[in-house]
């Protein structure tokens, strides 16, 4: 459940930030897409000619209703949700890349081998280190994570059919090694392809961000400072 | 059912005009952001190397201690490893050790004597018919390789926790180690070391422990992975300064199980 809970924050955390729906379906000042296609098209002088003709307490009057999302100076994400969301990533990142390190000393499928020189910590025993140390990036950045969500109502607000307790209950079992992969997953074999195929989703869903954010970079930058 | 309107996507115009003139203004730094994002700029980060910094591997090998820590608690010495029936053992179950099948250590049975040292009463040397009288045990567990492979093997000797009450353990000592014939060696905390399911064996799939499997005796812990597990066992201690073993002194987890 946790896993699930997780995937859901980080999906809901990234797609906030750079999807369209920032600029979608928010405002009472409705354009259609003509018309956006039309701004576009139309380049910066249009732009700043129609941008006029709105009085400026019309822009205010928009602005709030907007839920202030379009308002440049306004901090989309707290800092502390953005600085876990890239102490998320680093971890991610090393636990993946080094992951692959130890996927290579037996491959779970067979004549598959990533190349070493993309991989993380030297050989198995190296990469077992880096991944198990990364490990606890990411489990005390969860931990951060959840715990800021809980104080600060984020939690309440966005993913209401989750329970702080059932959370943490599931939190309990995990460090009390109850939920073992065996258990969990049906037998050790078929719970390191369900490890492989969690890594694959990962590795895509990085793919697809990193190309998102070079179409459009800014949204990088909104990451980063919060604006 | 009502005809579904056509949806009309509506844009936030402010947002948008904010961000296409902010775009407008920097379009080197777009470019740039863009250039960052190839193959190329990516390939050169594979010309960055961490591993080989001395301070990252120590650092490393700390946390991997801090790791054995956490493991000592999270060890339940109640739980059991799973167990498999005869019919998924594996066949031919792999032979595996740091070198080849032909590099094998041939032990002599007859003149064997196994030694025993440390925080024990008894420092004894055993035979191997007064160790075959020890109460038996046998067990059909799933050997799990660090790589990642795994083999259902079938193990008979005896409960180790009866072997080291025999020799009069300490059993509030925190290691037992042990010296191999192949000059490998390896230790264990002493609450695996008590497990009920960690067995000192003779036997493989009912035969005398052939040589390939660690004649003649084999520390067979089903709650640990492959690497743990001492073959051709020459002797056994008892003691409270860290012992390492052969992998673990190369950078693998000290606990290495569960």
């Amino acid at each position: 459940m946790i896993a699930f809970a997780l995937t859901k924050i980080s999906f809901d955390d990234v797609t906030r930030q750079i999807s369209p729906t920032n600029y979608l379906a928010t405002n009472n000042e409705k354009l259609s897409l003509e018309d956006f296609m039309q701004t576009m098209n139309d380049g910066p002088k249009e732009i700043v000619a129609k941008d006029k003709r709105t009085s400026l307490e019309a822009q205010m009057n928009a602005t709030h209703e907007a839920g202030s999302v379009s308002n440049p100076m306004r901090t989309i994400q707290p800092a502390w949700v953005r600085i876990s969301h890239w102490l998320n990533a680093l971890a991610a990142i090393l636990m993946m890349l080094s992951g692959w390190r130890i996927y290579d000393a037996s491959p779970v499928f067979k004549g598959f081998v990533i190349p070493t020189g993309i991989t993380l910590g030297g050989w198995l025993g190296g990469a077992l280190q880096w991944h198990f140390a990364a490990m606890w990036l990411l489990f005390f950045n969860g931990i951060f994570y959840l715990a800021m969500n809980v104080v600060t109502g984020r939690l309440k607000r966005k993913f209401f059919p989750l329970s702080p307790r059932a959370i943490l209950h599931d939190l309990g079992e995990a460090l009390k090694g109850h939920l073992s992969h065996a258990e969990l997953m049906g037998g050790y074999d078929f719970a390191r392809v369900v490890h492989f195929s969690a890594m694959s989703l990962l590795a895509a869903f990085i793919v697809v961000h990193l190309v998102m954010v070079s179409l459009v970079p800014r949204s990088l930058l909104t990451m980063i400072r919060g604006r | 059912m009502k005809p579904v309107k056509p949806n009309r996507v509506s844009v936030d115009r402010e947002s948008l005009i904010i961000d296409v003139r902010r775009e407008l203004d920097m379009p080197s730094r777009r470019l740039f952001g863009k250039r960052i994002v190839t193959l190329g700029g990516l390939a050169m980060l594979t010309g960055c190397s961490l591993s080989d910094d001395k301070s990252v591997e120590t650092f490393l090998t700390r946390v991997s201690r801090l790791n054995d820590t956490v493991q000592g608690w999270l060890f339940d010495p109640n739980r059991l490893a799973p167990t498999y029936t005869e019919a998924q053992i594996t066949r031919p179950f792999p032979f595996n050790a740091f070198y080849g099948i032909d590099e094998v250590p041939i032990v002599d049975g007859s003149d064997f004597r196994l030694k025993v040292s440390g925080l024990v009463q008894n420092t004894k040397t055993w035979s191997l018919p007064e160790l075959y009288a020890l109460p038996k045990a046998e067990q059909i567990t799933r050997h799990i390789c660090v790589e990642g492979w795994s083999a259902i093997g079938r193990w008979g000797g005896t409960p180790f926790s009866e072997f080291l009450k025999q020799v009069g353990a300490d059993t509030s000592a925190k290691y037992v180690g042990f010296r191999c014939a192949d000059d490998y060696y390896e230790s264990i905390d002493m609450p695996t070391a008590l497990h009920s399911q960690t067995l000192l064996t003779f036997t493989f799939d009912g035969q005398q422990l052939p040589p390939k499997y660690g004649y003649p005796m084999k520390l067979r812990m089903p709650t640990k992975l492959g690497y743990k597990n001492p073959k051709h066992i020459m002797e056994i201690f008892v003691t409270n300064k860290f012992p390492g073993g052969y992998w673990v002194d190369q950078g693998y987890n000290w606990f290495g199980g569960s």
